[in-house]
C-alpha cells in the first residue's frame, strides 16, 4: 500500500465521508474545477478500486463507490508498512531506537523487573 | 588533462591504501574503548576514531596532490626537476606514472562510487519513508523537541533528523505505558537528540565509505551501543534509574508482540546490559563533545596538511621507490 497522491486523498476524505457514491455524486463535493473534471475523477476513483481502497456495486449503468476500510484502518496498515520498511532499510541512516526487543526474550524480561523490584524495595 | 586523470587516481590508490590501514587499526582500538567507564566518552572517542579513515583520506590526498595544484596556479614552482634519484608522484608530467597505482585508484574510485550510491539510496529512501510516516501522525512542540505521534502498532519510539530534530513514536506504544514510563522514553530520547546522535550516526555512516565495511560495522555498533547508554545516563539524570529501567523493559514487553520479522534491533544495545547499568549506578551523565572535537581536529587538520604537504608528499615518493 502505498500513501495517497494529491488527488487520490481527496478522494477519499469524500468517499470516507459519505456513504456509497458514484463518481458523478463525488465529483460534485470537490471545490476546483481541475478536481472535479469526471474523467480524472473516475479515472483516479478506479485506481483506488485496484489499489483495494474502493470497494464498487453496480447500480444501473454507474459505479457507486465505498471505502474498504475505514480512514482509521487505512492509516493504520500504511503506517504498520512504512514503519516495518524503516526499520528494514535502516541499515546507515540517522536513527536511534530506544529499545532492542529482538533479542528481549520473555524469561529476560520477567528476570529484569524481578531485579528491578527489588532495587526498590532496597533488596 | 591524461596527467591530472592519472596522477589523481595514483593519489587516490595512495590514499585509499593509507585508510585501509588506518582502517585495521581503528578496527583493533575501537573494541579496547569498551573499558572507558564513561559512555559519553566512549561514544565520542568511537565517532572520533570512526572519523580517522575518511580524515587521512582526504588529507593524504590532498597532501599528495598540492605540488601539483599549487604550480598550476603559480603559487610554486613545480619540483620535478630534483626527482632523479627516486619515485615521482605528478599530475602535471605524464611520463612516469605507476601503472600499478593507476589502476587501483581507479578501482578504489569505483568501488566508493557504488557504496556511496548504497547508502545515498538507502538514506533517500527512510527520509522519505519517514517522512511519509510523520505525515499521518501529530506533532506536539511543547516538550525541548518535538514528538511526532504516528498511527499504528506500537513498533516505533525513535529520535531522529540531523537539523530538524524529532522524536517519532508510535501512539499505541505510548498509550500502553504508564505516564511515568513515558516520561522517561521521551527523557532518553530527547537526550539523544541534545547529543546529535542522529546527525553522528549520518556522519559516521559517511565516513565508513572510506572504511572497509567492517571497521564501518565495528564503528556503528560500538557507537550505538555507546551512545544508548549515554543517553540513558543522561534520562536516568532526569527521570529516575528506576523508571528509565522499568520503561526498557516495559517498552521490549510491548514491542516485541508485533515486531516485524526484521526485528527493532535498529541502535540498541543489549537490553539486559543496559539495564544491569542503571541498576548498579553506574551512569555518569556527560555531554557529547564529539561533533566539537571532530570539527576542530578538521581544521587543524586543514591548516596543518598544507604545511606539512611537502613532507607528506616526498616521505610517499620515498617509500614508493623502495616499493617500486
Amino acid at each position: 500500500m502505498n500513501p495517497l497522491g494529491d488527488l487520490e486523498a481527496l478522494v477519499m476524505d469524500v468517499a470516507w465521508g459519505h456513504s456509497a457514491l458514484t463518481v458523478r455524486e463525488l465529483s460534485s463535493h470537490l471545490e476546483s474545477e481541475r478536481e472535479r473534471a469526471y474523467t480524472t475523477i473516475m479515472t483516479t476513483m478506479d485506481r483506488l478500486h485496484k489499489k483495494g481502497l474502493l470497494t464498487r456495486a453496480k447500480d444501473g449503468n454507474a459505479w457507486r463507490y465505498s471505502p474498504a476500510m475505514s480512514r482509521d484502518e487505512y492509516e493504520h496498515t500504511l503506517a504498520d508498512q512504512l514503519a516495518a520498511e524503516i526499520v528494514t532499510v535502516h541499515g546507515e541512516v540517522g536513527l536511534a531506537a530506544f529499545v532492542d526487543a529482538a533479542s528481549a526474550e520473555p524469561e529476560m524480561l520477567d528476570r529484569l523487573e524481578a531485579m528491578i523490584a527489588a532495587r526498590r524495595q532496597g533488596r | 588533462m591524461t596527467g591530472w586523470f592519472a596522477g589523481s587516481l595514483e593519489a587516490v590508490a595512495i590514499s585509499a591504501s593509507l585508510a585501509v590501514l588506518t582502517s585495521v587499526a581503528v578496527t583493533l582500538i575501537v573494541p579496547r574503548v569498551a573499558a572507558v567507564r564513561s559512555a559519553a566518552r566512549r561514544a565520542d572517542a568511537v565517532f572520533l576514531l570512526g572519523m580517522l579513515p575518511m580524515a587521512v583520506a582526504v588529507m593524504s590526498w590532498v597532501a599528495l596532490m598540492l605540488p601539483s595544484v599549487l604550480h598550476v596556479t603559480g603559487l610554486r614552482v613545480d619540483h620535478c626537476d630534483l626527482h632523479s634519484h627516486h619515485a615521482h608522484l605528478c599530475a602535471l608530467h605524464s611520463g612516469g606514472h605507476h601503472v600499478t597505482l593507476v589502476v587501483l585508484g581507479a578501482l578504489a574510485v569505483v568501488v566508493t562510487g557504488l557504496r556511496v550510491f548504497r547508502l545515498s539510496h538507502a538514506q533517500l529512501k527512510s527520509t522519505r519513508l519517514l517522512s511519509q510516516l510523520e505525515a499521518l501522525g501529530l506533532s506536539d512542540d511543547e516538550g525541548p523537541f518535538p514528538v511526532v505521534t504516528v498511527p499504528g502498532s506500537p513498533w516505533l519510539c525513535v529520535a531522529a533528523g540531523g537539523l530538524r530534530r524529532r522524536v517519532v513514536v508510535s501512539g499505541s506504544l505510548a498509550h500502553q505505558m504508564a505516564p511515568r514510563h513515558v516520561r522517561a522514553v521521551l527523557a532518553h530520547e530527547y537526550a539523544h537528540l541534545s547529543r546529535n546522535d542522529p546527525f553522528m550516526k549520518v556522519l559516521l555512516a559517511w565516513a565508513g565509505l572510506f572504511a572497509v565495511p567492517v571497521t564501518a560495522r565495528v564503528v556503528q555498533d560500538h557507537f550505538a551501543d555507546a551512545a544508548e547508554q549515554a543517553s540513558d545516563a543522561e534520562a536516568a539524570y532526569v527521570v529516575g534509574a528506576l523508571d528509565l529501567a522499568e520503561s526498557l523493559v516495559s517498552a521490549a514487553r510491548i514491542v516485541r508482540t508485533g515486531v516485524p520479522a526484521t526485528g527493532m534491533a535498529f541502535g540498541g544495545s543489549s537490553l539486559e546490559r543496559r539495564v544491569a547499568t542503571l541498576l548498579d549506578d553506574v551512569s555518569d551523565p556527560r555531554p557529547s563533545r564529539a561533533v566539537v572535537l571532530g570539527f576542530g581536529l578538521a581544521v587543524v587538520g586543514a591548516v596543518a596538511i598544507p604545511l606539512g604537504a611537502d613532507t607528506i608528499h616526498h616521505t610517499v615518493e620515498t617509500l614508493l621507490g623502495f616499493f617500486a
